[in-house]
Order: C-alpha cells, then sequence, then structure tokens
C-alpha cells in the first residue's frame, strides 16, 4: 500500500482508466436485468426491443448487443419467442417472458434493490 | 512480527512465497508497468506483514489461498490472459491473422453470423477479414437479425441437401470437363491474365487442373462429411457456404481457363466478373438456407403462411 502512495501521476491515470471499465462492467452487468424488465411489461419484437432500450442512453445498448444476448437467453429457457402477424408488413418475432424468466427477474430485481441500497448507504452516507 | 524481507524466511517457506510472486508477475505480463509495480509492491508487503521469522510452508500456502489465484490478479485488473486456444491466431500490425486448422464452428461464426452488426470478421484461416455475410443479408434487409433463433436450425433437411447440391454439381462438372477436354486442351494452360483479361502466364495442363481441382473437392468434401453426419444444423451451413465459395473459385477460373485457352475470347470484365459471382453464389446459398429455416419457424408458429 505505502508503495503505491508514494506515485501520485501514474495513480491517477490508472484511477481514470480504471473507472471507465468500470462503469462499462456495471452496464455488462444490467443489460440482462434492462431486457427482461422490459420484456415483463409486454412482448416485444427485436427491433422495438432495441429502440426501447437506444431510448436510455446512459445503458449505452446497442442492437450489437441485444440480439446475441436474446439468443443467450432465449438458450437459457429465460425467454421465449414466437412468429406474430403484424398489422403492417411481415410477421415479427415476438419475445416474452417464460416462468423461469420470471422469477429470475424477481431474484436479480431483489438483488439490485438491496445491492444499490447498500451502495447509496455508503456513499450517501445514510443509514443501514 | 513482521519480517522486512522475504530472505528471512526459512528456505522452503521463501521459495514458496517467491514463486508465487512470480506468477503473479507472469499473469500480469500484459498489464502496464506502473500498474504491475504497484500491485507486485502492494503484495509482496502483504506477505511480509503476515508472515513470521518461523512462518512454515503450510503457513504460505494458506496465505497465498487467501490471496488468490495469479489469474484472480490479472481478471481483477481486466488484463486479458491468451488461452492456449488462442495461439496460432492474434494481429500483426492490426492485421488479424488464424492459422490454427478451421473448424466448422469457427467458419460459422466468421460466415454466417447475422446477429453480429460487423461485416468484416476476422479471417477463418490465414491472414486478414472474412466477409461476415449474415451482417450483409441484414444490411440490405432481407433479413432480420433473429429471423432464425439459431441459424439454419429450422431449414429442412431437403433445403440442405439441395445447397449442398451446388458446390458437388460445380465439382463434378469440373472433373468431368476436364476429362472430355482433356485430349482437346493444349500441355500449357493459362496460370494467370493481365488487366485487359489475356493470359499472361502459363503452367502444365495437370498442375492447372490439380490446382484448381483440389481448391473445390477438399472444401466441397468437408462439407459432404458434415451433412452425413449430421453436424449441428450452423455448421452444415457454415461449411456448405465455404465449400460453394472455394467450388465456385475452383469452377469458375476452371472455366476461364479453358475459354482463354480454347478460344481467342478476351475481355476485362471477366476477371471482375468472376471475382463477383465467386462471393454471390456463396452468399445466395446462405440466404435460401436462412429464408427456408425462417419460413420453416413461421409454418410452425402462424396458421397460414404464404408459401415462398
Amino acid at each position: 500500500m505505502r508503495a503505491s502512495h508514494a506515485r501520485q501521476p501514474e495513480g491517477t491515470f490508472t484511477v481514470v482508466r480504471e473507472q471507465e471499465s468500470w462503469v462499462s462492467q456495471i452496464r455488462k452487468g444490467v443489460v440482462e436485468v434492462a431486457v427482461l424488465g422490459l420484456l415483463a411489461r409486454e412482448q416485444m419484437y427485436g427491433s422495438q426491443l432495441v429502440e426501447e432500450l437506444s431510448s436510455h442512453p446512459e445503458l449505452a445498448i446497442s442492437a450489437g448487443t441485444v440480439y446475441p444476448l436474446l439468443s443467450r437467453l432465449k438458450k437459457a429457457g429465460v425467454i421465449d419467442s414466437t412468429w406474430q402477424e403484424s398489422p403492417v408488413g411481415p410477421p415479427r418475432k415476438y419475445y416474452r417472458l417464460t416462468d423461469s424468466g420470471d422469477t429470475a427477474l424477481a431474484e436479480m430485481t431483489a438483488a439490485w434493490t438491496s445491492v444499490s441500497r447498500a451502495v447509496d448507504a455508503i456513499l450517501l452516507g445514510g443509514a443501514r | 512480527m513482521p519480517i522486512r524481507s522475504l530472505t528471512e524466511l526459512p528456505r522452503e517457506p521463501r521459495h514458496a512465497a517467491e514463486s508465487y510472486l512470480r506468477d503473479v508477475s507472469a499473469a500480469l505480463q500484459a498489464a502496464d508497468t506502473a500498474m504491475r509495480d504497484d500491485v507486485m509492491a502492494d503484495l509482496e508487503s502483504h506477505l511480509l506483514e503476515r508472515l513470521d521469522a518461523d512462518a512454515s510452508a503450510a503457513d504460505v500456502a494458506r496465505l497465498i489461498a487467501e490471496l488468490g489465484s495469479p489469474e484472480s490478479f490479472s481478471a481483477a485488473l481486466g488484463v486479458r490472459i491468451e488461452t492456449p486456444n488462442t495461439v496460432g491466431s492474434g494481429r500483426v500490425l492490426g492485421i488479424p491473422y488464424d492459422l490454427r486448422v478451421p473448424t466448422s464452428e469457427r467458419v460459422a461464426e466468421r460466415l454466417w453470423n447475422p446477429r453480429d452488426p460487423r461485416i468484416w470478421m476476422p479471417r477463418v484461416f490465414g491472414m486478414g477479414w472474412d466477409i461476415n455475410m449474415g451482417a450483409v443479408a441484414v444490411r440490405l434487409n432481407l433479413i432480420e437479425p433473429d429471423s432464425e433463433d439459431m441459424p439454419f436450425d429450422s431449414t429442412p433437411l431437403r433445403t440442405f441437401a439441395a445447397a449442398l447440391a451446388v458446390p458437388v454439381v460445380m465439382t463434378v462438372a469440373m472433373l468431368i470437363s476436364y476429362l472430355a477436354l482433356r485430349s482437346t486442351l493444349p500441355a500449357e494452360l493459362p496460370a494467370h491474365w493481365n488487366i485487359q483479361g489475356a493470359a499472361d502466364d502459363f503452367w502444365g495442363q495437370g498442375t492447372a487442373f490439380g490446382f484448381l481441382f483440389l481448391l473445390a473437392l477438399v472444401p466441397t468434401a468437408w462439407a459432404v462429411w458434415t451433412v452425413l453426419s449430421r453436424r449441428p444444423p450452423l455448421q452444415r451451413g457454415a461449411t456448405i457456404g465455404f465449400a460453394a465459395l472455394f467450388a465456385s473459385i475452383g469452377s469458375l477460373l476452371w472455366l476461364l481457363t479453358l475459354v482463354t485457352a480454347l478460344t481467342d475470347f478476351v475481355a476485362w470484365w471477366l476477371s471482375p466478373a468472376l471475382v463477383a459471382l465467386a462471393i454471390a453464389v456463396p452468399f445466395g446459398i446462405l440466404l435460401w438456407l436462412a429464408l427456408a429455416g425462417r419460413k420453416a419457424e413461421q409454418r410452425r408458429d402462424l396458421d397460414n403462411v404464404s408459401t415462398l
């Protein structure tokens, strides 16, 4: 510990760099819960989901993240998809939560709430 | 009572501690020097603080277990470690290369990956990039990224068989045309064409045919094998696409060879047309497999689907 404090300029640089990757790590961690959360409200098709997520620019989620994630979530059995007729144009593939997806989202929501409450308590100095 | 240097430890625990430090340092090879120095200094002072001059090897082992594996340090710093399966691939001057034996999984992931928006993917074998034709099809609005749950998963077997027939027929046609024209062909065949489309370099008849034939035959045989051995659909489709690419290159070059050897026909547009065709054929085949897969999925979910 002592040794690292001696090198101030390099230390500062390191902190800035770690902060950037820290933000992207947080984002990576919440993509799943964001997608499941949206699908819990209503079933959606791929590009609708992408559009919905891009209205939250702080999450920085692009189509290139969403589609591979949908494939992974479907393989994990937490979401399911079916083709449905569209009132305009060709049929669309709609995604919805499965029962195990409901459970997974409930668990994630509980974890998110408790973690963010703990971090808030530390950062804002609130009571435990 | 903390020690001031690892040399104060007895021989055995000292070696254990030193080799741990060496391993961590090696795991952090890819981190920047300042960061690595910081971590190593912290780690060493932690060891000194927690160890006594009469610490045993077991004490050191317990302390090391508490600290975690060398890999956990690199993971915590976000340092990517080269795992054994990435040996043989990497980048030179920013250009990706891959000298590993191609697997059907890797071909699939590079050649047809509609969920990945990148069009240029690191080349399956050799240096440079391959075209992710799935991303091209998405960009052209021919399919959606999630048109199929998994590429070609629902594609009917007969569509696979029909698609596979394309490179097979091309390869067989090469062989038949060679056997039929063998005696009428000159001993020397064009090996290279200039920008005007005229032959400017030659090689022996057998070499010319053998080279182009093998170029088509090997990937085609591979595709036949993936279909017959019931490999997963994505791998089947991708190797068929790969075979179609090489069978097109081989048979179109062979066609060009025959045309320039047997006739006086010369045209500048022959080579560009050949390149365009060689790319269009596998693209068409992969798209065909994907559309058949989408159609099958829709037929499963919807009551009445108009047939193509």
